[in-house]
């Protein structure tokens, strides 16, 4: 039985079946229509656009992982530009190695290596919920006082970041991590202003407040005591610092991994 | 002299043709309202009200007169000066709403107000507050001071255990020389429905 709690569970027709039956069709469409070596020229464009997104996860997580699709990507591309040109040689070696590299990525999408964190948090903080009273606010809930020093703090968001769990912000007084559904438009810069996302808020002198955003709590198939998830929440959070200080971050990623949440 | 008073005194001093109208006042042993009427090119009726509320302030006296048998009023100046003090203190008296302290309190579900946070500390700037439904849907949105700000950030969420005031102001760390404030903005959001109490 589907715990009544959780999330609905993703839709693999929906999220992957319908997407990638729309890009082959595409594909396929463009291969017809305007020729060979527009869609090989258009591929190009793709895969060094996917590589270059690739490399900016990697600089900002610092996640070496990262690697292992960047150059999935970027040697896909020089594959094409390489049949392009009619170079055999060098389209085998590049072919042959992206092929390798597209094991090794999914391999690591099967390990949840590059997993963004956002259901999976979701589903820990509302674990140890057992009242279903509603009681939504949008006011951040205030989760009491913690004792890590700025740089335990800073360290901590670091961790979340390279794990993509949350996605901090280093602010002069304190450290807001933010769990966004989508972390691209933040790692993109293209949305700095996190009020409306779910957050947590880690402040230099200790205190520890949460927000859970009104579209985030609609997603959990009850209605949760509100103050009750808000102190689950921040509690997941303050055991995942405890966590990382006592040299166990790798208890984190389990705890992660065992909800086995592959979209 | 009570705020209420002066409030009403200002009010009918600020009118128009009021210099005018005590001007005649001074000059006149005593005169009828249809005389300042004509006098002043107003109707009747605006003449009369203003005579009776400076009797009603006891700045002018009255006296009927009866003329074709039918009685009327003219009125004299009575007073020649008036001083206006306020006392502003006595708009609140300190200590008055102090009971209140121990009211338990709690942010009303489905309250339908809207937080805003402040970015640096842990508390909220302002309150958004939606009255009416369709067109007649207003917004009124209240700034706060930051020990309101603190207070409200620490109010106990809907369906969390009633706290009384006292308890939050001691959680939010908010001195006690700021109780009027808070209480204030308690009385606001209590009459909006955004904050119930236990009662």
């Amino acid at each position: 039985m589907e715990n009544v709690k959780s999330l609905p569970r993703a839709n693999w027709v929906r999220h992957i079946g319908i997407p990638v039956m729309i890009l082959l069709f595409a594909g396929a469409i463009t291969y017809y229509v305007i020729g060979e070596i527009t869609f090989h020229f258009l591929l190009i464009i793709i895969m060094l656009s996917a590589a270059l997104m690739h490399l900016m996860f990697l600089s900002r997580t610092r996640n070496r992982d990262y690697l292992i699709p960047l150059l999935f990507y970027l040697f896909t591309a020089l594959t094409f530009v390489f049949i392009s040109i009619n170079n055999n040689i060098l389209t085998v070696f590049f072919a042959v190695c992206a092929l390798f590299l597209f094991v090794m990525f999914m391999r690591m999408l099967v390990l949840r290596r590059l997993k963004w964190r956002y259901r999976e948090v979701l589903e820990l903080a509302a674990s140890s919920v057992n009242e279903t009273k509603n009681g939504f606010t949008p006011r951040p809930y205030p989760a009491g006082q913690i004792n890590f020093s700025k740089e335990e703090i800073i360290r901590f968001a670091r961790f979340m970041l390279k794990n993509v769990i949350a996605f901090p912000y280093i602010e002069e007084t304190r450290v807001v991590l933010v769990i966004p559904e989508n972390m691209l438009p933040h790692f993109l810069y293209l949305k700095q202003n996190y009020l409306n996302e779910t957050f947590i808020v880690f402040n230099y002198d200790g205190q520890v407040s949460v927000k859970i955003a009104k579209k985030d709590y609609q997603k959990y198939s009850s209605e949760l005591t509100f103050d009750q998830l808000c102190s689950s929440f921040a509690n997941l959070f303050v055991e995942f610092l405890k966590l990382l200080q006592n040299g166990k971050s790798d208890k984190i990623i389990e705890q992660m991994n065992s909800l086995k949440l592959v979209l | 002299m009570d705020f209420i008073t002066v409030n009403r005194i200002s009010v009918l001093l600020a009118k128009s043709f009021a210099g005018e109208l005590l001007k005649l006042l001074v000059i006149y042993k005593d005169i009828s309202a249809s005389e300042v009427a004509s006098r002043l090119d107003l109707h009747i009726k605006t003449a009369q009200d203003f005579l009776e509320e400076l009797f009603s302030f006891g700045i002018a006296d009255r006296k009927e007169v009866y003329e074709r048998k039918r009685p009327y009023y003219r009125y004299t100046l009575k007073k020649k000066k008036l001083n206006i003090e306020i006392d502003f203190t006595a708009l609140y008296i300190p200590g008055e709403e102090e009971h209140k302290l121990s009211q338990e309190i709690r942010e009303r579900i489905h309250s339908g107000a809207m937080f805003s946070t402040s970015g640096k500390n842990s508390c909220i700037t302002s309150v958004t507050i939606f009255t009416g439904d369709g067109r007649e849907k207003k917004e009124r949105k209240i700034n706060l001071t930051l020990s309101q700000g603190q207070f409200l950030y620490h109010l106990p969420f809907p369906n969390a255990g009633y706290r009384s005031i006292k308890e939050i102001m001691e959680k939010a760390g908010t001195d006690v020389s700021y109780t009027p404030e808070i209480l204030d903005i308690v009385g606001i959001l209590t009459e909006f429905n955004i904050i119930e109490s236990s009662e």
